[in-house]
């Protein structure tokens, strides 16, 4: 991945975050990590195409996926419901696709793909031996990590 | 043009809603609520789309663009072919310059762009919809 993608990439991540779920965002260090290094129960994988292929995935743990979707939905919950997992889904499409209109806004050509929530056991196994660029958001939900493995063709 | 006030008991006009996302139509739905429109029809998918529009002959369109088989844009097209007049509002995270560019040419009448604010897109909705001020 290009080093030019990732500061409009993170940024526009950031800004979505922080209007969907009303929390100050903090961002961590950006790390290139292989593919052991993606943690969490919930992951959503959008499938980006164009000028680079790949795919961008969020990932966090259920505690963050609850209090996010009680965020977005105005509840208390306890349990993720399929709305709530919905509304997991759609944030992770607005976070991508605000990410990838801010480099196609920059002369990029890339596209994206309705979000998919995967089990974390088959999604590793297609991404093993691509390098994956991660950065750690951290919200008054919780944290989200978001990754893009994305390949420059 | 589709029904008027009369034809749908009291509502101020009637909508289709297009998005993948249960949770996107629910807020959508409800902002149409708020303004007085009433949902007569949703669908998952821009395949859809078409047929939908047929059917209900709506007021006012929501069509999302990222969906799984077809797109909004070729959706918009589609919708567009039967009826030249349609009011659709593209709601949508894509919202690069090209993305709007090619939407409002296609014929969209409003491009919305995710994560929005509800005001906001209350007042697009009633500005498409013809809905006057009270």
């Amino acid at each position: 991945m290009k080093f030019e993608y990732i500061e409009p990439f993170v940024n526009s991540t950031a800004r979505v975050l922080d209007e969907v779920i009303q929390s100050d965002i903090s961002k961590g260090k950006v790390s290139l990590v292989s593919y052991d290094e993606i943690h969490g129960d919930i992951v959503i994988v959008i499938k980006v195409e164009g000028d680079t292929e790949g795919s961008i995935i969020l990932n966090m743990d259920n505690e963050t996926a609850i209090n996010i979707c009680n965020a977005m939905m105005g509840e208390d919950r306890d349990e993720l419901t399929p709305m709530c997992m919905d509304a997991i889904s759609e944030l992770a499409n607005m976070m991508a696709g605000n990410a990838t209109s801010a480099l196609v806004d920059l002369g990029y050509d890339l596209r994206i793909a309705p979000p998919l929530v995967v089990a974390r056991d088959g999604m590793i196994k297609r991404i093993s031996e691509l390098e994956i660029f991660q950065v750690p958001l951290f919200t008054d939900c919780g944290e989200i990590t978001m990754n893009a493995v994305l390949r420059t063709n | 043009m589709g029904p008027s006030a009369a034809d749908s008991n009291s509502a101020h006009f009637t909508s289709i809603v297009i998005d993948d996302s249960d949770f996107a139509r629910m807020n959508i739905k409800k902002i149409i609520a708020s303004v007085g429109g009433e949902v007569v029809g949703e669908a998952k998918d821009g395949k859809d789309a078409a047929e939908m529009y047929s059917q209900h002959n709506p007021d006012l369109v929501i069509l999302d663009i990222t969906m799984p088989i077809v797109d909004g844009l070729e959706a918009l097209a589609n919708i567009m072919e039967i009826d030249k007049d349609a009011k659709v509002i593209i709601v949508s995270s894509l919202g690069n310059k090209e993305m709007i560019k090619e939407a409002l040419a296609k014929g969209a009448k409003q491009f919305v762009t995710k994560p929005f604010n509800a005001d906001h897109v209350s007042m697009i909705i009633k500005s498409v919809a013809g809905i006057e001020e009270a």
